[in-house]
């Protein structure tokens, strides 16, 4: 077992590779509250509606703009096949979301640094296969 | 009303201890997955003030009023579970079906609760939210007597 150093991740949007810095993804699960009188005093929950979503840091550039197309990354776009990879010299090290919104898109500039953006994306169909080491 | 004060328990107590439960025939007591109840008392109201005439100068000019017909309105909230059919012969969850229930506020004290030995179940709700759970809720009404010993004692 040996860790995997982060330059080696990568973002995929049908395809086209994104030049992202970072990428963190967050998976959830809604928990209703199921407590009732016989659960001794104890809160009680069952697994719901499971939920994911991604959000990247990304530069902006000139010669291939994100928030056009391929990538079109802009706010209310439905983005196919998005591929995240831990490792991308590893083809199994990754996640496959088949279908993701974009919630948010913020685009940052300051004189002391690059002009980049992050995105935030919300998974809305089949999470077809989770990271392992194939 | 209060059902219960510090005549009978020693300060407030929490809801999470209390318990409602179908007395069943042949069968033990099932023990409802259920999260709230409530019971209701009333009774219905007649007038009976009359002329002030030949009345004393102290009932002259007030309201008098008898009551009758005292019934328990119950209302339960619970889960539907798929452990045992709450619609089935040995529950009876079904709107007209006269069942027993007793109603606990201290599911330990065994001796203060609330027993119906005649309801009828007058409404029956099942809902569900995809982002919830699946519900059932109660409404039932006493027939006959029902005792409340927590508060009569």
């Amino acid at each position: 077992m040996s860790a995997v150093a982060g330059f080696n991740g990568r973002i995929t949007i049908n395809g086209t590779t994104l030049r992202a810095n970072s990428y963190s993804i967050t998976a959830s699960a809604d928990l209703p509250e199921v407590t009732n009188f016989e659960s001794g005093g104890i809160g009680q929950y069952i697994p719901g509606v499971r939920d994911w979503e991604l959000s990247f840091d990304a530069h902006w550039f000139s010669e291939d703009n994100p928030f056009r197309a391929p990538l079109s990354i802009t706010n209310g776009a439905t983005l196919n096949n998005v591929n995240v990879f831990i490792n991308k010299g590893t083809a199994g090290t990754k996640w496959v979301f088949t279908t993701m919104l974009v919630m948010s898109v913020d685009s940052t500039q300051a004189t002391r640094d690059t002009c980049h953006y992050t995105a935030r994306l919300k998974n809305t169909d089949t999470v077809a296969v989770f990271p392992n080491n194939a | 009303m209060a059902l219960y004060g510090s005549t009978i328990f020693s300060d407030t107590s929490t809801g999470f201890k209390s318990r409602v439960q179908i007395v069943r025939n042949n069968a033990s007591a099932l023990n409802l997955v259920s999260k709230d109840w409530s019971i209701y008392i009333s009774g219905t109201e007649h007038d009976i003030t009359y002329a002030s005439i030949g009345k004393s100068e102290e009932q002259a000019g007030f309201t008098d009023t008898l009551i009758d017909n005292i019934q328990a309105d119950i209302h339960v909230v619970g889960f539907y579970t798929d452990q045992e059919d709450p619609f089935g012969t040995r529950t009876n969850l079904k709107v007209k079906s006269v069942i027993a229930l007793n109603i606990f506020p201290v599911a330990s004290n065994k001796e203060k609760y609330i027993e119906f030995p005649k309801v009828v179940i007058l409404s029956v709700n099942i809902l569900s939210s995809v982002r919830g759970v699946v519900g059932l809720e109660f409404n039932a009404r006493s027939k006959n007597f029902f005792n409340l010993p927590i508060y009569y004692q």
